[in-house]
């Protein structure tokens, strides 16, 4: 059912038109990049921040700002790739490595999504330090959004 | 001091030695395929024109064959556009095979399709 509705977006009047264009690919391709470097450039950064890697700057102050940052990369990355995956969704439901990468997707979504839920996150925006807790959840996140980065680029390679 | 110097240096040493890796291939160059030119006739089971890659699927004796074409923009200037090819179409590719046995990959320099011919890369075309 589902992939049905995901298999009917290849005959939307979207997909055929980027299929037809010269520039509304490469185009997209480009917005889907700057959604990854904002998204994974800020989560990067607080990250190593939550792990005082990086100790330079107040933490409540750029996790408040990151993680929005995050976020608009996010819906970037997730508009242009549904434009991108519409183009031939049967050929991309067929490639392991881009079925890799929406399961990581789904779990660093669910990280972020408990960390946002702590009380330990509200008390890191009020200026607390961070708990163990969320050191290890910016270890977790670190570790996905790169393995997803990486499974993405290795969609082309399979 | 001295340590924070040297694994700084050791990793930008490390790091530029990655140029030199051989690359990897999705479609790109010439490098992944066969030196020689050669051809194939199959029957196309599945067509498509469009970005990242335009492509063919045929069924040939030996077996099912990925087509890569040239790239969109080179794939429309030989021609070959929407309705151009349909799933049942007798096809002989001009073209380079992938260097790798067990990939079934060619990658097309010229397609001959109802006496239409397309040609993606004219330089490269080696006549018999």
């Amino acid at each position: 059912m589902f992939e049905a509705l995901l298999l009917s977006l290849a005959e939307s009047a979207v997909a055929s038109a980027l299929r037809q264009s010269v520039i509304g690919y490469p185009l997209l391709s480009a917005v889907h990049i700057l959604g990854l470097a904002l998204l994974v450039g800020s989560i990067v950064t607080l990250d190593l921040r939550l792990l005082n890697i990086i100790k330079r700057s107040r933490l409540s102050e750029l996790a408040s700002l990151l993680s929005r940052v995050a976020a608009g990369g996010l819906m970037l990355a997730v508009l242009s790739g549904l434009l991108l995956f519409s183009v031939q969704p049967a050929h991309y439901l067929a490639n392991n490595a881009f079925l890799l990468k929406l399961a990581l997707i789904s779990l660093a979504l669910l990280n972020a999504a408990v960390v946002h839920s702590l009380t330990a996150w509200r008390a890191l925006l009020a200026g607390q330090p961070a708990t163990l807790l969320l050191k290890v959840t910016a270890g977790i996140s670190m570790m996905l959004w790169l393995a997803i980065l990486t499974s993405g680029r290795w969609i082309a390679f399979v | 001091m001295l340590s924070k110097h040297l694994v700084k240096s050791v990793i930008s040493a490390f790091l530029l030695t990655l140029l030199w890796l051989p690359d990897a291939n999705a479609h790109h160059g010439w490098d992944w395929t066969e030196k020689q030119q050669t051809e194939m006739t199959g029957t196309i089971t599945e067509v498509y024109i469009g970005p990242p890659h335009p492509r063919l699927m045929i069924e040939t004796d030996t077996g099912r064959w990925q087509v890569d074409l040239g790239n969109p923009r080179q794939t429309l200037a030989a021609g070959f556009v929407e309705g151009e090819a349909k799933a049942g179409d007798t096809v002989l590719i001009r073209g380079h095979r992938s260097a790798n046995k067990d990939e079934r990959i060619i990658k097309a320099v010229r397609a001959t399709i109802n006496n239409k011919q397309y040609t993606f890369y004219p330089q490269l075309l080696q006549q018999d």
